[in-house]
């Protein structure tokens, strides 16, 4: 086995390295000085929907009064008010969910007709190899599972996906996330912070609320899209999908 | 010295080994693409490197969370493709052509290995394998253990001498 890894390593190291097309490096280094100075502009005139949430005094003041208000509120959310959820008859079928007794929400809101959804589970913690063999060692444990519920559009016209993760705040938070940035911060409407990320690919919307992250993800289908990135829908609708949001028990 | 002549200058520097990356990562025509967004993402992210790691590791970072992007984009698309009609789902790969100008014939297969790998051992054997960078390196783009490093490139060997099946891959 020794004598096939040395092998395998001598093969690895031969592979080819080709360097990147000089004709296709003037391109790129063109669009990233375009990109840059489109940056720059941007930055200094900051006008556009995403504004920037500073760790200010007046920013701390709205934070705490959204925690107040919070609080304030916690007896009216003791009782579950009924709404009409998209895809709720399936959503009830989910009998994964009932091992979770964190929040769990989901929208009553999307802006196309759900045909199918499709749910999966992702581990987040730590994890050992033990006999070649990777094994997670809290496995058991809900707080280390997101809740990942995929609401499909089958309109042949524009394929659609949203997907809605839900984390554990202490496992995953904003914080955690590649793309977080101070300057990517949003407020929405009722003092919550959002964090969005969009790279022609994917638009995500990210907030964290009563120990949870919550995150949308939108993205079309690939034959759809538009030079080679996808249509984007206005950042307000993200914020309508996630200010739709209601507590969901099956 | 100005953020622009910097990115400029690790463009110089590095972007061949960032397309290497990509070329075995993702596949040869995304590769470009990916470049580049690792690039925008230095300039929008050039405030938050410390300097602690070399360029070339924080680049490699960045590459390494794109390819994250662009398989979870992928996984997406597949998604995508389940709703769509059987005949319509299969799958089709369009870098093939590609694929036999940049590796060659004779390499052809053990790239495909390669790539069917699962990620985190794709990306170890590019970076401790193909690009023989060191296993502090390794670690550092990764953010894994160097213990983790060194046990996952050997679950790797072994994963692609399985895949290889014990017939001649030349």
């Amino acid at each position: 086995m020794n004598k096939d890894f040395r092998e395998i390593e001598e093969k690895l190291k031969s592979l080819p390295k080709p360097p990147l097309k000089s004709s296709s490096k003037s391109l790129i280094q063109q669009s990233l000085r375009e990109f840059n100075e489109v940056y720059e502009h941007q930055k200094s005139t900051s006008n556009s929907l995403i504004k920037r949430v500073g760790f200010s005094l007046t920013g701390a003041i709205v934070i705490g009064l959204f925690l107040i208000l919070l609080v304030s509120d916690g007896g009216e959310n003791d009782f579950y008010q009924p709404h009409s959820f998209v895809a709720e008859a399936q959503l009830k079928n989910l009998k994964e969910l009932d091992k979770f007794d964190r929040l769990i929400k989901f929208p009553t809101y999307l802006p196309f007709e759900v045909s199918d959804i499709h749910y999966e589970e992702q581990y987040l913690g730590p994890m050992d190899v033990m006999q070649d063999e990777v094994h997670y060692l809290y496995e058991d444990d809900p707080a280390h599972l997101a809740i990942r519920t995929f609401f499909l559009s089958l309109d042949e016209s524009n394929k659609q996906v949203v997907e809605v993760e839900q984390w554990d705040v202490s496992v995953h938070s904003l914080l955690n996330k590649n793309h977080f940035r101070e300057d990517s911060l949003i407020e929405m409407e009722d003092g919550k912070r959002g964090l969005y990320f969009s790279n022609g690919a994917v638009q995500i919307l990210s907030w964290e609320e009563d120990g949870v992250t919550f995150d949308i993800i939108y993205s079309t289908d690939p034959e759809d899209w538009v030079d080679g990135r996808m249509v984007e829908i206005p950042l307000e609708e993200l914020i309508k999908i996630a200010e739709s949001f209601e507590t969901f028990k099956r | 010295m100005s953020r622009e002549k910097i990115i400029t200058d690790w463009f110089t520097l590095y972007s061949d080994d960032i397309y290497q990356f990509f070329i075995y990562r993702t596949g040869v025509t995304e590769a470009e693409d990916l470049v580049q967004e690792v690039y925008i993402r230095a300039i929008k992210g050039y405030n938050s490197y410390l300097g602690e790691a070399s360029p070339k590791t924080w680049l490699l970072t960045i590459a390494r969370n794109v390819a994250t992007d662009e398989y979870r984009k992928q996984k997406r698309r597949k998604l995508l493709l389940l709703i769509k009609s059987k005949e319509e789902s299969e799958s089709t790969r369009t870098d093939t052509p590609e694929l036999s100008f940049v590796m060659g014939e004779e390499n052809q297969l053990l790239y495909e290995a390669i790539h069917s790998l699962k990620p985190t051992f794709r990306d170890v054997l590019i970076l401790r394998g193909i690009k023989e960078l060191s296993v502090p390196e390794t670690s550092s783009i990764l953010g894994w253990t160097e213990n983790k490093v060194r046990s996952t490139f050997h679950r790797a060997k072994k994963a692609l001498h399985e895949k290889l099946g014990g017939y001649d891959y030349e």
